[in-house]
This record gives structure tokens, sequence and C-alpha cells, in this order.
């Protein structure tokens, strides 16, 4: 009988399983934290309980019908996927979109970064009990709703964009009306930053939780406000401009605490960064037509994109065979690169009960990056490829596209000169 | 430092009114740009089709029954459409408007959000036929 007692003395481990139906996020994830006493000693996830098959959807239907249906993958950036999947469409039909139309494209992902980062300021402040920051920063994320509906026609999923340019023009009236909604929004937010960075309640909860230094961060593939606020110089706006970015340049936030509470001040420093952006963008709009003509059939090829979403790099990979419909639509969304932050490194040596700030701290989306995975048997020819090997071939397939050749020049030789 | 943190917000909101709109009392009206129920001028129509092929909802027929005299029947459904206003764009004839009308819509049942547009006789001889035709 005595076997069955639990020795005090000696150190026992348990698994607490969270979820998919859980109290801490509104999604469905499953997580099995080990604990020990209370400190979480090991941490898995697992996801795909929301997996819808966007990716086989999109190969059925028209590359119009396509972009509406890849908006829809995710309900907070979904003009960062229309924009990410419509860039490839268009790169491949060999379209250039008017430059009018680039920078109302840059703004309309400049409002939504401001309603995203709104909301999981609110949730992130839910998760750690501060429910009086999460219905004040939701009231105020109202006036970025109102500012899409007044602009684009619709509160969520608001399709400003259209094979070849956008739908909607930003005349000097609503200029107007989106400067002074935005300076009353820079007020709140000046006062959310305070308290992120005073109050004693919520920097107990947040300065020294889920720290991660700049080498791990890197090492484990972040990316978005999670890796920049550990110092990671990683933004696709300032690496690599796309629509709007390469005529008027964003600044990148950076912070190099790496816990919880830097990942509050870059995501609300990006926040006046992008009001700043939207104000002085809004002063010299270039004039001109809005959208070109797209054709119905796009010639064969392959082409990637990526996009820089609220929560980190959006990619977008789209295969064309020469007819109506895309042959293949991939997509790779910011939250699967991030989940791996928390399972192997930010989540060991906490309590129990800072999981759920920790889980929220990477802003996680959970239908967006349900993706279908095929493993291929060994009879099929599956082959293990190393870091280094996969980054290989990536150099040598891009010289390729680019047209030279860099096959007698080691990778170590070009990271030098870099 | 600082105890107060959101406690002045928490405070000064007990002198001020409610952020929420009291909604049926006080109906706020749809902005301009709203993408609202979808119109049909079948006066501007020429039956190409455009508007149907590229709906990503796949919600918007057409059926022709005299192209030369403009009488067409426009079948929408405003519970399946996305409003993303693709058919407005697609439309080289200006028969279509996404209207702020109708943004409150409901109804008890699903044959409530089809809508017709067309002549009253062909809506009905339309409706007749597809009662007729056996439901798999």
């Amino acid at each position: 009988m005595t076997d069955n007692l639990i020795d005090s003395n000696k150190s026992q481990k348990y698994i607490v399983p969270i979820g998919p139906q859980h109290p801490a996020l509104k999604e469905p994830g499953h997580f099995e934290f080990t604990v020990e006493g209370e400190i979480v000693v090991d941490a898995s996830i697992r996801l795909g309980y929301v997996h819808r098959g966007v990716e086989k959807a999109a190969e059925s239907r028209t590359w119009t019908q396509v972009l509406y249906l890849v908006e829809r993958v995710c309900g907070i950036c979904s003009h960062a996927h229309g924009t990410a999947f419509i860039q490839n469409a268009e790169a491949l039909a060999g379209i250039e979109i008017p430059p009018r139309a680039k920078v109302i494209r840059a703004i309309a992902g400049e409002i939504e970064r401001l309603h995203s980062h709104l909301l999981w300021l609110g949730v992130a402040a839910h998760e750690g009990g501060f429910d009086a920051m999460f219905m004040y920063s939701w009231r105020d994320r109202e006036i970025v709703m109102d500012i899409l509906e007044n602009f684009f026609g619709n509160r969520v999923n608001y399709s400003v964009n259209i094979p070849g340019g956008v739908k909607e023009d930003i005349t000097p009236e609503f200029a107007e009306q989106l400067r002074i909604k935005l300076d009353f929004l820079e007020k709140r937010l000046k006062h959310y930053l305070d308290v992120v960075n005073d109050d004693v309640t919520f920097r107990a909860r947040t300065v020294n939780i889920g720290t991660l230094g700049k080498e791990e961060m890197t090492r484990l593939g972040a990316t978005g406000p999670t890796a920049r606020s550990a110092g990671i110089t990683r933004d696709i706006r300032v690496d690599r401009p796309y629509s709007g970015f390469d005529i008027y340049p964003i600044n990148m936030i950076l912070d190099d605490h790496g816990d919880l509470n830097a990942r509050f001040v870059v995501r609300l420093k990006e926040c006046f960064e992008s009001i700043r952006y939207i104000r002085d963008v809004l002063e010299k709009i270039p004039e001109g037509e809005l959208s070109v003509k797209f054709p119905r059939k796009i010639p064969a090829g392959e082409s990637m994109s990526s996009v820089e979403a609220p929560r980190g790099e959006l990619f977008y990979f789209v295969r064309s065979n020469g007819t109506e419909n895309p042959d293949r639509v991939k997509v790779r969304t910011a939250s699967l690169c991030n989940w791996g932050t928390i399972v192997s490194a930010v989540a060991k040596g906490h309590k129990l009960a800072d999981m759920p700030m920790i889980l929220a701290g990477i802003d996680p989306c959970f239908s967006c990056n349900d993706r279908m995975v095929n493993i291929v048997g060994k009879e099929k020819n599956a082959q293990l490829w190393t870091w280094e090997q996969l980054r290989k071939y990536g150099i040598n397939y891009h010289a390729m596209q680019e047209g030279f050749n860099v096959s007698d020049c080691g990778i170590e030789q070009l990271r030098e000169e870099k | 430092m600082k105890l107060i943190g959101m406690i002045q917000d928490v405070l000064s909101s007990m002198f001020k009114k409610t952020a929420t709109i009291s909604y049926p009392l006080k109906p706020s009206p749809p902005p301009e740009r709203y993408h609202g129920r979808l119109d049909y001028n079948a006066a501007k129509c020429t039956g190409c089709m455009m508007c149907t092929r590229d709906c990503p909802a796949e919600t918007i027929q057409i059926k022709v029954i005299d192209r030369k005299t403009k009488q067409f029947v426009m079948t929408y459904n405003i519970g399946e459409c996305v409003y993303c206003k693709q058919c407005v764009f697609n439309c080289k004839f200006d028969a279509l408007h996404m209207t702020n009308l109708m943004w409150e819509s409901a109804s008890d049942s699903k044959e409530g959000f089809q809508l017709y547009f067309g002549k009253k006789e062909h809506i009905d001889s339309l409706l007749k036929q597809k009662n007729e035709e056996p439901t798999a």
C-alpha cells in the first residue's frame, strides 16, 4: 500500500493537458505542460484542429476568386494575405500596379496593423487578469474598425485589393477624417505605453518573464514583433520592401530585452510608427489610376512573395500552369514560425500561471497556421536534408533564377562577403 | 513607478456616457461606402455574365429571357454573399451597385435571403420551374 502514496521528498513530474477547448485562448490548440511542482519543465503542442483545406480549395477557383478565399485564411490580417497572394499573381502576369494603388495598399496594411496590435494588447492584458486594459483598448480599437468600415466598406475582410490594383480611393475628405481619428488614437496609445512601462502589477507579470536571447530566437526562426523584441533586425517592410514601402520607407522598431514586456513595448511602438507612416504618406500620396487590367489567364511559372503581417513574415508560393486557376498555392503564416520559441524555450522554467500570458505573447493565430503535411515514405525517395544543405539548395535555386552561377563558391564564402 | 495605471480611466469613465450605442432604440446609419445589399439595374444589363464568373461565393445567377428587350431575372442570395464588390468591378455596363441598405438583414427561413430582380411574371415562371424540378 505504501508504494502508492506520494513521496513528498522525491521530485514528481506531472503532465497538465490543456485544450483543445480551454480557458486561456479562444482558438483550439492542445498543450501538454510537464510540471515539477508549479514550474513547467517541458512543453509540447498539437495543432491542426481547424484545418480547412484552403490550399486545395484554391486550386479549383479562378485567380480572382482565390484572392477572396485567401483573405479569409485569417480574419485579423486579411489584407496581408490578399496582398501576398495577389503580388504573386501580378508578378506572374507581368503587371506593375500604379503607384497610387501601391501606397493605398501600404496604408491599408498599416491600418490593419493598428487594429491587430490593439486587439492583441487587449487579449494579452486579459490573459494576465488585467481586464480594465482589455476593455479600454478594445473600445479604442473600434475607432480603427470604423476607419476600415468607412473607407473600404467592411469591418473585417475589407477586400481592399482587386487583381491589378485597389478598389477604393482615399479622397482628401477621408484623409482629413483619418488624421483626426489617428490623433485621438495616438493619445490613447501613449497612455497604454505608460501603463505598460510604469504599472507595478503589470510589470510584475511581464518583466523577465518568457525571456529569450537573440541567438536562441534566431536559431528557432522567430519572426515579426516576437523576433524584434529580442533585437533581431527582421522586418520584410525594410528588408525586402513591397508595395508602397519601396516608395516611402518605414522604420523598424527594436527592443533588446527579449521578455514579455519587450513584446508589449515593441508592438505599441510599432503602432506609433504606423500612425507616423500613415500621416506622412497621406501628405504625398501619388496621383494616378487605381488599377490596371488583369488578364483572366496567367502564363505558367512560379512566384514567391513575403508580406510583413502584424504577426510577422507571411509567405506565399504560387504556381501557375497557364490556365484560369492557380496550380498550387502554399501559405506559411507567421504564427507557425513563432510556436517553436514557446514550446522549446520560453515556457521552460516559468510557473504554470504564467503560461496563458506567455502563449498570448507571440500573438498566436491558430486557424491561420493549420496546413496539411504529407510525409512521403522511404519507398518514394524521401530525402533528409540538413539545414546547411537546404540553405545551399536555396541559394543555388535563387542564383539560377537571377541568372548567375554560384556552384563554385561555398556558402561560407558567401556569408563572409555579406 | 506608478500604482494608478488604468484606475484613472476607470474613475473618469464613471462620469462619461457609455461607449456602446443603445442599438434598437438609436439605430446607427451605415457609412456611405458600406458594402451592403447588391442592387441590379436590368435596363443596363447585357447578360454578359461577367459578374457570375468571378463571384467568390457563386451566388449571382442571371437568367436571360430576352436579350434584345432587356428582360433578365437576376437571382442573388444575401446570406451567401461575401460583400467583396468584385461583381460591381467586373460589370462594364454599370448595372450592379453595392448599396448601404438592408445591413441589418435577418430572416427566419433560408428563402428569406433569396432576392429576385426582374419582371414579376418571369420570376413566377422561374420559381414554378424550380418547384417542378425533382429534388436530388
